[in-house]
């Protein structure tokens, strides 16, 4: 069920006289946006404009965004390149001033010691020092986070276990492979046990083990009561660890709401059952059929090709091949909530 | 005592550079930086590389010195030229670390990860300078062993350094016409000629004024005296000589002719050549004093018929004691201290001017100005000094006074640029001239803290104005 509303979040931004009638955000009833719940990011009217050296208007990135996320909600924000998400998240680091609206973190303005001390931050890209040793790697991330001194060694080494990094920790970055940089990114992010968390693209270069584990972390770490913000194009990542979701494009926001309300359609239905014989099969068509439903398609029950290439994977290693990739990794360190929440 | 001091001090900052990168305090952030930064030139092969280039250079140094015959010359070629090498290499390095690593991590999006750790925007700037400090003295420390093992090596001891004396300069105060002696020149001759002098206009008065006591100071005539002060605050110590070098107009440089020198109640005559230095020893009996005045009477030429009317003092170091102080060794190491500053600012001048500039155009600026401070040092190496430098303001016109202005900003900026210059401070260790504690410190102070700290600061400045400095603008 679809609304169509105009303008509904009170976006400052005004359409010129040719975009009048379109690109309105369509929002979806939401009915997992609790106002009793605390927001932790709380975004309105967001623009922002990029200027050139003689600070003229060149590209204009944001047109009027409006977020709301929740503490402990895991927030999807979906879109095309150059839809803006990017930009967004980096106001919402203080990477970036915003021309014009308003950004709340925690309570407080990007950018402050404040809000940095609780955020994880999850980069597009792997941006770290090749010629620094995995550990070295998290080892500065945790005194760049303020994390005690005597907790760093142990967290390094509970955050290299869980990434399965632990057996190349003192290898060099550079000799990574991309899937085993982003492990070390989700690691680092994690390292200061921030509140919220920002991954842009977390599941980037990963294999179908990382890209389930990650999917794993994040529903455990929603678990442990932490916000998580992801931004990505792979829409089946975000459909099954999202609560709710926001669809960029041209730097506004085009639809929000939540995951199962924003997909559901009131003229399908799927059922799933075991394999019955034809004329089961027979019998039911036909009675839907007296019934005027309409039966559009019928599919064989089939694996899928994560499934089965998980289960080829964990073949493998059950029968001694090793590997110098990442290995197996494991559950969220206990530092970061205890183990009620581990997955 | 002195070396023991200098070799205690170069291992108080080694240990502390070490023990701050490695103490409780590495948790901070700042520290962090310097270490990574440290590990990339490590790894990355830049201090290796530029390390071994530096020694491969000053191994080589022996090769200079063997047409020179007297040990004293083989040592100041070694220490001339041995520390032009460190200076060029350990500063150049320097310099393309400090623009190279802040350029990288912009490129690479390193710096935004870096910026939205918490609390580290404030810290990167100076971790890395922290960095760049101890990688600097990473390489100047073993650098100057290497070149003290090779002066021992090529003199006739290898104690050298630690036996022979360093020099202290001191410069008679006729010879600096301030202005209240051109004051006090003007008030005398306008009582004595109040129809010439008194007519005249006032900056007009002191031009001429100047101009005369340059003259008379400078100057001794035949069958004349002339009487020189000399101050030195810590008292004359046993060894101080008088060095003296004529200029006698005309004459042949082969002319010979004769002073009488006078020190307290003794006089001395001795033969001196037009344009060479002489060196007379202090009497015994003015060791120890703060105060002296030494008399020198202008006897003519030793010839005949050769007529001589006055010798001349051309230049500031035409007339000075030599007044031994510390050792050699001391001296350089105070002197490699002050490279080390130098190295501060560099490292601080690069950071900052890369958080604006990419790499190629950061690197060029940073090479300018030291090809520019090569040029100042040169410049401020025959400069008189200040008090004897006279500014003409005989025109008020406003296009004199923006030209006066602009000149003497120039003068200024020479004057910088020669405090920032190590090969002069360099050639004057290689002669055997002291480098004083106070002059580190003046150093420490003035390119160290103000000048580096005020560049640290516009670079956290632009830093912080966030869009810039990150990167997002390039």
């Amino acid at each position: 069920m679809w609304l169509l509303l105009p303008d509904i979040r009170g976006c400052q931004y005004t359409p010129s006289p040719g975009e009048q009638g379109r690109g309105v955000p369509r929002v979806a009833i939401d009915s997992k946006f609790d106002p009793e719940q605390r927001e932790v990011i709380q975004v309105r009217g967001l623009c922002k404009t990029f200027r050139d050296f003689w600070l003229r208007p060149r590209v204009e990135a944001l047109r009027g965004i409006d977020l709301s996320i929740q503490s402990g909600e895991v927030y999807g924000l979906l879109g095309p390149n150059g839809s803006g998400k990017s930009t967004t998240i980096q106001i919402l680091l203080g990477l970036l001033f915003p021309s014009a609206g308003s950004v709340s973190v925690l309570g407080t303005p990007p950018g402050t010691p404040q809000s940095k001390n609780r955020i994880g931050y999850l980069p597009e890209d792997s941006v770290f020092y090749p010629f620094l040793t995995g550990a070295e790697m998290l080892d500065l991330s945790a005194s760049l986070g303020r994390v005690p001194a005597r907790e760093r060694k142990g967290r390094v080494s509970d955050l290299l276990e869980m990434v399965g990094l632990q057996d190349a920790a003192h290898r060099e970055i550079g000799d990574y492979s991309k899937g085993m940089q982003r492990r070390i990114g989700i690691a680092q992010a994690l390292i200061h046990d921030p509140e919220i968390l920002i991954l842009d693209e977390p599941t980037n270069g990963l294999d179908p083990i990382g890209v389930r584990q990650v999917k794993d972390w994040i529903v455990s770490l929603r678990k442990l009561g932490k916000t998580v913000l992801i931004s990505s194009h792979l829409l089946a990542d975000v459909e099954q660890v999202c609560d709710r979701v926001s669809i960029l494009y041209g730097g506004k926001v085009q639809s929000s709401g939540s995951i199962e309300q924003i997909l559901a359609r009131d003229d399908r239905t799927l059922w799933t059952t075991s394999h019955p014989d034809e004329a089961v099969l027979a019998t039911v068509r036909q009675n839907f059929e007296e019934a005027g439903v309409e039966v559009i398609s019928v599919d064989p029950g089939s694996r899928s090709l994560e499934e089965m290439f998980l289960e080829t994977v964990e073949e493998a290693r059950d029968s001694g091949e090793t590997t110098s990739g990442a290995g197996m990794g494991g559950q969220l360190p206990a530092f970061l909530g205890g183990s009620e929440g581990r997955s | 005592m002195p070396v023991l001091m200098a070799i205690l001090a170069w291992f108080l900052m080694a240990l502390l550079v070490t023990a701050v990168l490695r103490s409780r305090l590495q948790s901070a952030s700042i520290f962090s930086i310097a270490r990574t930064l440290l590990a990339e030139g490590w790894r990355r092969g830049v201090l290796p590389v530029g390390g071994a280039i530096l020694f491969v250079g000053l191994a080589l140094l022996p090769l200079l010195v063997e047409d020179a015959s007297e040990a004293s010359a083989r040592l100041q070629i070694v220490l001339d030229y041995g520390q032009l090498w460190i200076a060029t290499v350990v500063i150049l390095l320097t310099s393309l670390m400090a623009c190279g690593s802040l350029c990288d991590e912009i490129v690479t999006g390193r710096m935004r990860f870096l910026v939205v750790q918490p609390g580290s925007r404030w810290s990167v700037l100076p971790g890395k300078w922290l960095g760049l400090l101890a990688a600097s003295f990473s390489l100047l420390f073993p650098a100057t062993l290497m070149l003290v093992l090779i002066s021992g090596q090529v003199s006739s001891s290898n104690t050298v350094l630690m036996e022979s004396p360093a020099v202290s300069l001191v410069q008679p105060e006729q010879l600096q016409v301030t202005p209240e002696k051109i004051e006090q020149y003007l008030a005398f001759q306008k009582l004595e000629d109040p129809a010439g002098w008194g007519r005249l206009d006032h900056q007009e008065a002191i031009r001429i004024a100047y101009s005369r006591l340059n003259r008379l100071s400078r100057s001794v005539m035949r069958g004349g005296r002339s009487d020189y002060r000399f101050s030195y605050s810590t008292g004359l110590s046993k060894g101080t000589e008088l060095e003296i070098r004529p200029s006698m107009g005309r004459a042949h440089r082969s002319q010979r002719a004769r002073m009488r020198v006078h020190m307290g109640a003794s006089s001395q005559e001795i033969l001196i050549r037009n344009g060479m230095r002489s060196r007379v020893p202090l009497s015994e009996a003015l060791e120890g004093e703060r105060e002296i005045v030494i008399g020198i009477e202008f006897l003519g030429a030793v010839d005949e018929d050769v007529r001589i009317p006055s010798v001349n003092w051309s230049g500031t170091d035409a007339i000075q004691l030599r007044v031994p102080e510390g050792s050699h060794l001391s001296t350089l190491i105070r002197s490699q201290l002050l490279l080390w500053i130098r190295c501060a600012f560099i490292a601080a001048l690069g950071l900052t001017v890369s958080t604006f500039l990419g790499l190629p155009v950061a690197t060029l600026f940073v090479f300018c100005f030291l090809i520019a401070a090569a040029g100042g040092g040169f410049s401020g190496a025959f400069e008189e000094s200040k008090d004897a430098v006279h500014h003409d303001h005989g025109h008020d016109a406003p296009s004199r006074i923006v030209l006066d202005t602009l000149a003497e900003g120039g003068d200024w900026i020479v004057s910088q640029l020669a405090t920032w210059n190590q090969h002069v401070t360099g050639g004057r260790v290689a002669a055997g001239e002291v480098v004083t504690n106070s002059e580190v410190l003046s150093g420490l102070a003035r390119i160290g803290l103000l000048w580096a700290g005020v560049t640290m600061l516009t670079g956290l400045w632009i830093c912080s104005r966030r869009e810039h400095g990150l990167g997002a603008d390039r």
